[in-house]
Order: C-alpha cells, then structure tokens, then sequence
C-alpha cells in the first residue's frame, strides 16, 4: 500500500511540475497579435517625361516633371479583421486628381480563405493587383494592356487597373512542398457604359450606343462600319446601373518562386437595360530562372454595343512580355506590348498598336527604384521617361 | 479520491503540451525564413525587418497575405521570421571583437534546409539576412 502511494505521488507531482513550467513556456507561445494597430504605409513618385518626335528625336513642348502620392492606410482591428485602403494623389494638366483605389475589410480567421468586402483591386491577370505600385513596377508606365483608372476608364489601354465594389474570396493551398493552388471569386458592381454627364463621355458613343431599342425597319448599315464602341468605366460609382453583377475568378498554380501561371475571367452586363454582355479573359505567367523574370500577360475583351438597327460585337485584345534581370543595384528591364487591331464588317475600326520599352533600374534602397526608361510607340511619339519611385 | 489524482494528472498533462511554435524557437523563425524567401520576394524586393515594429509586421503581413493568397499558417511565419529578425545586432565595440551572435537569425540561417531552397534563393536569403544584421 505505501509503494503505490508513493509512486502515485511521484507521478503526480511530476505532473503538477510539468503544469507549473508551463506559464513560462506560454511566455514564448506563437507571436500573438495584441488588440488595434494602425499603419500607414504607401507609395509614391517624382518623375520627368518627354515627347520627342520627328526623325531626329526632337523635344516637343510636352515634357513636364509630375509627382503622384499613394498612402495606404492599414487598420487591424485583433488577429482576424483588417480594414486598407489606398488613395492615389496625382497632377493631371491643371489639376490634382484623387482616385479611391481600394478601400476593403478582410476577414483572416480561416486557414485557407479570405474574405473581403468593399472596393478592390480585381484579380484579373497579375498587374494590376499586385505589380502596378511604383516601387515594385520595374518600369515607370504600365503595360501597353493597361491604362492607369483615371476615372475608371482606360485611356489608351485596353483595361484600366481594375478595382470595383462588391465582396470577395480567396483560396489557398499548399499542394507539396513546392507548390500552391490560388482560387479567388468575386461579385462585383460590374462595369458601366459611359454617358451624359460622365467625365469621359463621347458624344458620337452616346449618339450611337445609348439607347439599345432594336428598330429593324430602319436601314442605318453605314453606321455598323462606322460604329464605335462605347466606353465603359469600373469602380466609378457606388451606384449599380442595373440589377446585374459582374461575376469573375482566377485561378493559380504556383510553384515556389520559379513559375506561376495564373488564368482569369470576368462577366457582366454593363448597360441600363441589361442588354449587352462584357466578357473578360486573361492568361498570366511569370517564370524567374538564373536571375532572369520573365513576365507576360495575354487579355481578351468582347463587348456587345448597339446601333440604332443592330447589335455588333467587338472584340479586342493585346499581351505584353517583359524581361529583367538584376546585376547588383542594377537592373535592366525591356517591354514588348502589342494591341491588335480591331474590325468591324471588313472595316478597320482601331489599328494595332505596339510598343517596345527599355530601362534600367538602379535600386537606391531595396524600395526605392530610380528608373530610366526610353520607349518607342507605333502610334505616339517616343517617350523618355525617368522617375524616382519609393515605398514606404 | 482516485478519480480526482487522473483528473489532475491528465489536467496537467494538457497543460505541458508544448507549444508548436515559439517566437524564438529557431526552428519556426528557420520555417517562417523559408516561407518569406518561396513566397515574398515572388512580386517584389524584400525590405529590412528593422524598418518596422513588430506589430506593424504583424498588420503588413496581414495586409500581404490576402495579396499574395497566403494561408494562415504561411502568413504566421513570415510574421514569426520578421519580428524574430527585426533587432539590430549591437556594433562591436572593437574591430578585435565580433558581434555577438544573434541567436535567432544565426539559427535561421544554419537551420534552413539547402534541399528545399533554389541556390538564388539560398544565397537571397543569406544576404538579406546578412543585411539586416548591421547596425
């Protein structure tokens, strides 16, 4: 009776040993995320640009210094919950513009998902989500595909960076030790026609395409090789044009580092009436070997639009390819962007467009590229450009 | 009497599990290390973990993880990494004596498995953390 009591005791105050040390462990737990926290981080750029035409390269009177400013406001509200929002400051002939580039709250308590909700940055293709930040865009303009949203509405582009108001989710999965699995949805406001009143409105667009009523006994054919597409603005508005939402995903597979191969797609209807379809598709691949980054992506647009006697479709495109490499601080970086041409009933309704780019980078501070890029366009002057880009 | 000697035995047997991860546990600072070489500098250039606190880490990778479509668990390390690594070592204060050694960033760079990491990664690795560890 005594050899168990005591070997009962034994154990037990081992046990009670064990449970005393504990606190002190616990003291070195995980890293733990004590109540509200309030970041600002962001972005910004000084930057001189220049025309130059004719044979000779000659200076034309557009060369202009400009800045822009990019805050981001991060408010973590415990371990789960974050709100961010990013502004953009920028000049534009007389005047500052602002822009609310996204403005969204996560919910991060899942393993695998997130969920967002508000105004952000679309998961289409890879540039405009995650690369367009100046300190991280390795040249001082977007690809050729992308126009920076102005307004929402791409300008000289075939897409504006995306970003729209609705709610999100996002999935992760490690598959292996090397790889991943990306699966975002979203549902979104949708794009909408641009029209009367709008800052970017074209009055032969409005004249063509606003009003979608079908009138087969009038004969207008001439209008169909003349139509022209009208235009659509994103995240413009907080105000739906119609009961319709766009629908969109993207999917990933990642392999560590090396490659990652992204494939995306939206749907909407973007007019009052619910009558005209806007479809989005891209494919996306970034592969990095020996210290070279070779980036590319391929997107395709169709748009129905309306003439006062028919619906036509327009369907246009364009990719670009860009590859870099790091010699130290230094890195240069060549662009290649192409949009296809787009017809209409045999008829040129937008030529292609190309576009070749090459800079460097010279990496003052791992956030902070001074960048020099000259570029020659098939339908615009050439261009140098050299601009100071930070992050913070 | 003796139901009550298991309860507090198993009761102190949950108690002592020990914690999968700890803030200076080399081996989740060398996990998190590895995580933030694969997955962070995939977009852009990886910055000091100096520049910042370690709640702002933890509200910056917060904010990366939805970007970069991190897991939880992924983003838990990087955040373990950058707030173990964000102390600057002390200056020697002779050219005769070394720095002391940094425990947790020291661990993180001998601990990191050579099989699982590219040789550019490796050698990003080491030089960021090469980097971080002067004054």
């Amino acid at each position: 009776m005594r050899h168990h009591t005591n070997r009962r005791s034994a154990v037990l105050a081992t046990a009670l040993l064990l449970a005393w040390l504990q606190p002190a462990a616990a003291q070195q737990a995980a890293p733990h995320f004590p109540g509200a926290n309030l970041v600002l981080a962001g972005y910004g750029t000084t930057q001189y640009s220049a025309l130059l035409t004719g044979t000779g390269g000659e200076l034309t009177s557009s060369n202009n210094f400009t800045a822009s400013l990019a805050p981001i406001l991060l408010f973590q509200m415990g371990e789960d919950l974050l709100f961010e929002a990013e502004m953009e400051f920028g000049l534009s002939g007389e005047a500052t513009t602002t822009t609310l580039e996204y403005a969204q709250i996560d919910y991060l308590g899942f393993e695998s998902v997130v969920v967002v909700g508000g105004k952000f940055l679309l998961p289409f293709g890879l540039f405009g989500e995650r690369l367009h930040a100046s300190w991280v865009n390795k040249l001082p303009n977007a690809p050729l595909l992308y126009g920076h949203a102005h307004g929402g509405v791409a300008e000289a582009a075939l897409l504006p960076i995306l970003a729209d108001a609705g709610a999100m989710a996002r999935y992760s999965r490690p598959v292996g030790a090397d790889w991943g699995l990306d699966v975002s949805f979203f549902v979104t406001q949708g794009p909408r026609m641009v029209t009367d009143g709008d800052e970017h409105v074209d009055d032969a667009a409005h004249d063509l395409a606003a009003s979608a009523n079908f009138d087969p006994e009038h004969d207008d054919g001439a209008a169909a090789a003349a139509a022209v597409v009208p235009a659509v603005a994103f995240g413009t508005s907080f105000a739906d044009n119609n009961d319709n939402k766009m629908l969109g995903a993207r999917v990933g597979l990642v392999r560590a580092s090396r490659l990652e191969v992204y494939v995306s797609g939206f749907h909407a209807m973007y007019d009052a009436d619910n009558y005209l379809d806007f479809t989005g598709a891209n494919v996306a691949a970034e592969v990095r070997a020996r210290g070279f980054e070779l980036r590319s992506e391929v997107a395709f647009l169709r748009q129905e639009f309306a003439t006062a006697s028919e619906y036509l479709t327009s369907q246009r495109g364009g990719y670009y390819v860009q590859l870099s490499r790091a010699f130290g601080r230094v890195e240069p970086v060549a662009r290649w962007g192409h949009l296809l041409e787009e017809e209409q009933r045999g008829t040129l309704i937008q030529e292609a467009r190309q576009r070749l780019a090459l800079g460097a980078s010279y990496w003052i501070a791992p956030t902070s590229p001074l960048k020099v890029m000259y570029e020659w366009d098939s339908l615009d002057d050439d261009a140098l450009v050299v601009q100071w880009a930070f992050g913070f | 009497m003796r139901n009550s000697y298991w309860m507090v035995l198993i009761g102190a047997a949950l108690c002592a599990a020990p914690s999968a991860a700890t803030a200076q546990d080399p081996a989740a600072v060398a996990q998190g290390a590895m995580v933030w070489a694969k997955q962070c500098t995939r977009c852009h250039n990886a910055r000091a973990s100096t520049e910042r606190t370690d709640r702002d880490w933890f509200t910056i990778v917060a904010h990366m993880r939805a970007r970069a479509n991190l897991t939880r668990s992924q983003a838990t390390a990087v955040a373990t990494f950058l707030t173990a690594t964000n102390e600057p070592v002390a200056a020697p204060s002779s050219p005769e004596k070394t720095a002391p050694a940094d425990s947790a960033t020291a661990a993180a760079a001998n601990v990191v498995p050579p099989t699982t990491l590219t040789p550019e990664q490796r050698k990003r690795l080491l030089a960021y953390l090469a980097r971080i560890r002067q004054p």
